[in-house]
């Protein structure tokens, strides 16, 4: 056994192939992910408790700088749901390992897919805000 | 053909922490293996080297280690298939297996792996009064086995898995390979004893179906696919996770 902290190093070291890279991937979009559901809940969790705080929480979010955090943060969630719903058909069908190289290839495709036309919609909605603002 | 070899050395009676030497081995055919390499530099440079090896030919698994950053056998691992085209040096860097404590230079203690071997009861297990002869199993029973009783217990897959490295209570691949090959097989009564070890914290759940074992594994067994068949078989019991029982 070793660290976490070499087992985290040693995981990027290690010549792996697409699985072990969808792995780090799924973990890190997992991390990011579990910070973007946070973030929400306790906005949310403010309305009940104190709602003046939650408008300026809101306001907040509205900063052009949110808005460009928020375009990686959905690409986290959109990859660890395509590449959860992966690993969950070969948990259930173990024969199909053999495609195993090829479907971690299918899910960045798919991710590429839903997230393209996502990211471009939400950055013209942050260029959009700015210019408004400007003018 | 020359070689760039880089070893990652440790003597626990001198060095504070693991360091890398380097040798370069010149006119080296390119269907030698590292393993000769290493024999090369043990006979002719560095009587101090130590590494394990036995059968030379894949069969014992005793020199499972780390080359240029993947697990493989030093047997099994010609020189010319680390050669990058139209270089004239090749460069190859063996360590030891991850996870494991280092004895010294290429040497793990394989104790921990052996006892997550044994955690598995990896022996045939029938209360039943033996017959006569031989008990019988069709080609069938026996091709759902046919798998895991290739293993040859090197090391590489369970040294290869991220969930291993960050927690070795964790069985690891290798167990759960060698636990597939009995639970599966039609003449063996202890999968349930079998499967209550597997269902455990430290058991299959901790697989994140990475597929660095299935990669690592110079039997080419399909490792992954059998830990999925046990998790099925926990889930789903071992007659409807096994294909044609
Ligand atoms: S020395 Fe026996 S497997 Fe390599």
């Amino acid at each position: 056994m070793c660290s976490f902290s070499v087992a985290w190093l040693e995981g990027l070291r290690y010549a792996g192939k697409q699985g072990q890279w969808s792995w780090v991937a799924h973990r890190v979009s997992g991390l990011l992910t579990v910070a973007f559901v946070t973030t929400h809940v306790l906005d949310s969790t403010l309305i009940t408790f104190f709602p003046k705080l939650y408008k300026k929480t809101i306001q907040l979010f509205k900063h052009p700088l949110a808005a460009v955090i928020e375009i990686p943060l959905v690409g986290a969630v959109l990859y660890h749901a395509v590449n959860g719903l992966r690993i969950a058909v070969m948990d259930f069908r173990p024969a199909w390992w053999r495609h195993q190289r090829r479907s971690s290839q299918v899910v960045q495709v798919v991710f590429a897919l839903l997230y393209v036309p996502m990211a471009l919609k939400m950055g013209s909605g942050v260029l959009a805000g700015l210019r408004g603002k400007r003018s | 053909m020359n070689v760039q070899l880089g070893i990652q050395r440790f003597n626990p009676e001198n060095d504070a922490k693991p360091y890398w030497q380097s040798f370069l081995i010149t006119q080296v055919d390119p269907a030698e293996r590292v393993l000769d390499l290493l024999k090369y530099v043990k006979a002719h440079v560095d009587g101090t080297l130590t590494f394990r090896h036995s059968c030379a030919h894949g069969v014992c698994g005793s020199d499972a280690m780390r080359i240029n950053n993947l697990n493989r056998l030093a047997c099994k691992t010609l020189v010319q298939a680390l050669a990058r085209p139209n270089t004239e040096r090749v460069p190859i860097r063996v360590q030891p297996l991850l996870g494991l404590p280092v004895v010294k230079d290429l040497v793990v203690d394989m104790d921990p792996f052996y006892e997550h071997y044994r955690s598995i009861i990896p022996f045939l297990v029938n209360e039943q009064e033996a017959p006569g002869r031989e008990r019988l199993q069709s080609p069938e029973e026996r091709a759902i086995i046919d798998d895991g009783t290739k293993c040859i217990l090197c090391a590489c897959c369970t040294t290869s898995c991220p969930s291993f490295w960050a927690n070795g209570r964790y069985v690891g691949p290798a167990a759960i390979v060698q636990a597939h090959r009995f639970i599966f097989d039609s003449r063996d009564t202890g999968a349930a004893e079998r499967l209550a070890v597997l269902d455990r914290k430290t058991g299959v759940w901790r697989c994140r179906t990475v597929f660095n074992c299935t990669e690592a594994c110079p039997r080419d067994i399909d490792v992954t696919r059998l830990i999925g068949e046990v998790k099925l078989a926990i889930a789903q019991g071992p007659r409807r996770a096994g294909r044609v029982r």
